[in-house]
């Protein structure tokens, strides 16, 4: 299924909103979309013995969205096909050494729209952005993902 | 920043005696790994013993018995591994010495390599990452320029010294990296070093060609293969070399050891709040680099987790071994000694240990921050880091300005001091390699005497306690097999009594000279006789009691 990549959607609504977080994510250029998840889950890093400085994700929104944008992208890959066979085929790659395949995000209909909308909301406001600035941030992701690939 | 007038304290008393006491943390890795090996063949094979075979009245029944005693009865032990083990004890513990110093050894130099196989490398072709760095790196007074570099899967605004054997580099977060990258851009020349000052001189017929230029794009124009060490065509690859270059007149690039004036840059890292975080994040990694804080810091980290790996691990695991048989009644029978009691012992020496390594680290944290201010960096960045990092901690009503106070002078005041600075909730842990924030933040004021000249409490019990600790590891094990028994009691507790006497001097600086002081346990200095009375009587008292069992 073709679709818009996850990584792509995200720099363009950061880009947006946030330049620097877009920095942030230019950054990460070298890191899989797996690894990327799991640098944004985590809210601490381990602190180093000479080290200094904090250590937190300073990063307000890009977790946000990077997080539900792939939610939808991983929910839709898993309908696609069944889950013995992603994780046979993740299992032959990691074994291989392969790279993961950028996840893709389809197009959505207007209730998934919506659905993505109140998630981000909610994780917005679970990160400490004021509720409106939590809805400007819905508005823009919504906004990213109604747009068809090639339509920017 | 100092006042003028305000005669300026070397802040590196706070981290006076770091070497002399990383060198006393090796002697005491290496002299618990040895102790505690024997100590361990000891408990195995004391272990399971019946009480007929190892019924000497003589020796004490505190703990297992010393390897003489079990080697006398080796013929009459319950298992044949036990033979072998008690055969082997010293070169066991020798070998488990030469392990830990080699691991210790592998981490130390290979722990960075690998560190950075998870790093991107920052060159002077990223020109837009690199001229702050640079400037920074000139304002720290390093004659060698650190590798940069940063880590993708770190978002945060911190950064990290890598590195060993002179080799250093430091690692910026991702999140840093691009704060940093919103630095303003001054167009600077390619990044080519100079080792002479320039000379003005007339431009040569047809252009200089042979000159780094000013790029306007952040990227050098040139092609050809720039002389400056480390560098490859300007802003490219790597090739060794030194030379001289000639300014023409009317301008060019003046100086290229140091990049040209970019008020817009300094006023970037003055007057910005990213700005700030930044200079100060990577002035005080610099301080680490150029007070060598990396060697040190790396060389004691590995040390203690080839200790870890090589010592506690093993003998943790022995002793739940023999716990848990005793718990189910399936281990050696009849045991003599008590896991739970080895265990408690083994904890406090390994305590002592982490306390001793986490104490010298914490000090030199102290200097990199008074260095990075000496240098620039605005002492308000620490202020925005320690919120970042404590607010949520310290509750909605907490603020920062609580911890410029001082306490007046009566109780109400002090509990009510207590209760706006967190002080529990701000305090240092004994086992974090940081010192918390707001001992941070009241250093970088410089109050006119944190540690006094002889260095702290904290150093002095560490010291003192770690070298007690050695010797007892050394006399009990090691020279109790002999018949020196009473003497080695003598020589320990004078030892001890000394260390006590001489545990705060030997923290001293080494610029300041040694002459008698008040000793810590109350004696005054006035009076030789009194002094020696006072140590000789103290000596004779630990001979005769003898709480530690040494001289049966």
């Amino acid at each position: 299924m073709s679709g818009q990549g996850v990584r792509e959607v995200v720099r363009d609504i950061l880009a947006e909103r946030a330049p620097r977080e877009a920095r942030l994510l230019d950054g990460m250029a070298s890191l899989s979309d797996r690894q990327i998840t799991r640098v944004f889950r985590r809210s601490r890093t381990r602190r180093d013995p000479l080290g200094f400085g904090a250590a937190e994700v300073v990063a307000l929104i890009a977790p946000v969205v990077w997080l539900v944008v792939n939610e939808v992208a991983q929910r839709s890959a898993a309908t696609a096909v069944d889950g013995a066979s992603r994780w046979g085929r993740a299992w032959v790659r990691r074994v291989r050494g392969l790279p993961d395949p950028p996840a893709q995000v389809p197009a959505l209909s207007g209730g998934q729209l919506e659905d993505v909308r109140r998630k981000v909301v909610e994780r917005a406001r679970a990160s400490g952005l004021a509720a409106e600035a939590a809805e400007a941030l819905a508005d823009a992701v919504v906004a990213r993902l109604a747009l068809a690939p090639g339509d920017d | 920043m100092t006042d003028t007038g305000v005669l300026r304290r070397d802040q590196r008393l706070l981290g006076q005696g770091s070497t002399r006491r990383c060198v006393l943390f090796l002697v005491l890795v290496v002299t618990l790994v040895a102790g505690l090996w024997l100590r361990a063949v000891r408990v195995l094979v004391s272990s399971g013993q019946g009480p007929d075979v190892l019924d000497r009245p003589h020796h004490p029944s505190r703990g297992p018995l010393p390897l003489d005693a079990l080697r006398l009865v080796k013929l009459e032990l319950a298992r044949p591994y036990e033979v072998r083990a008690l055969d082997n004890a010293e070169s066991t513990a020798a070998t488990a010495v030469a392990v830990t110093l080699l691991i210790a050894a592998v981490l130390h130099l290979g722990g960075s390599a690998w560190r950075r196989r998870r790093l991107v490398r920052i060159g002077p072709e990223d020109i837009r990452l690199y001229a702050p760095l640079r400037q920074l790196a000139l304002r720290a007074g390093l004659r060698r320029v650190p590798a940069f570099s940063y880590a993708p899967r770190r978002p945060g605004t911190g950064a990290v010294t890598l590195g060993a054997a002179g080799r250093y580099g430091i690692a910026l977060d991702n999140g840093l990296k691009s704060v940093l990258e919103g630095a303003p851009f001054c167009g600077s020349p390619c990044a080519c070093e100079r080792p002479e000052p320039a000379r003005v001189v007339a431009p040569p017929p047809g252009g200089a060609r042979n000159r780094c230029g000013w790029s306007r794009n952040g990227r050098c124009p040139l092609a050809e293969p720039c002389p400056a060490p480390g560098l490859g065509p300007c802003g490219g690859g790597g090739r060794s070399g030194r030379h001289g270059r000639d300014v023409p007149e009317g301008g060019g690039a003046v100086n290229a050891t140091e990049p040209p004036p970019c008020p817009a840059l300094d006023n970037w890292f003055r007057e910005t709040r990213d700005g700030a975080i930044c200079a100060a994040v990577v002035l005080h990694e610099m301080a680490h680099v150029r007070n060598r804080d990396v060697e040190l810091g790396n060389a004691v980290r590995a040390l203690w987790l080839a200790f870890a790996a090589t010592t506690v691990l093993p003998y943790a695991v022995l002793l739940a071994w023999l716990g848990g048989g005793a718990a189910l009644g399936a281990g050696p029978a009849g045991q003599q000694c008590s896991p739970l009691r080895e265990g408690f012992l083994v904890a406090l020496l390994v305590t002592t240990v982490y306390v001793a390594y986490t104490d010298i680290l914490r000090h030199r944290e102290l200097c990199a921050d008074l260095d990075a201010v000496d240098w620039g960096a605005d002492p308000r960045a620490w202020h925005v880091l320690a919120e970042q990092q404590v607010q949520r901690r310290m509750g909605p009503r907490w603020e920062l300005r609580h911890w410029h106070k001082e306490p007046e002078d009566s109780w109400p005041a002090l509990f009510r001091w207590a209760y706006e600075t967190r002080l529990l909730r701000s305090g240092t842990r004994p086992w974090h390699t940081h010192p918390g924030w707001w001992w941070r933040i009241r250093a970088l004021e410089r109050p006119p005497h944190p540690v006094g000249g002889y260095g702290t409490w904290t150093q002095a019990t560490i010291l003192t306690g770690t070298v007690v600790a050695l010797m007892h590891m050394l006399f009990n094990e090691l020279a109790h097999a002999t018949d020196l028994a009473p003497l080695t009691s003598y020589l320990f507790y004078g030892g001890a009594v000394l260390c006590v006497s001489l545990g705060r001097t030997l923290t001293v600086h080494p610029n300041e000279p040694v002459r008698p002081r008040p000793r810590p346990f109350g004696a005054a200095s006035a009076g030789r006789t009194r002094r020696a009375v006072l140590l000789g009587g103290s000596v004779l008292l630990l001979v005769v009691l003898d709480p530690l069992g040494l001289g049966a």
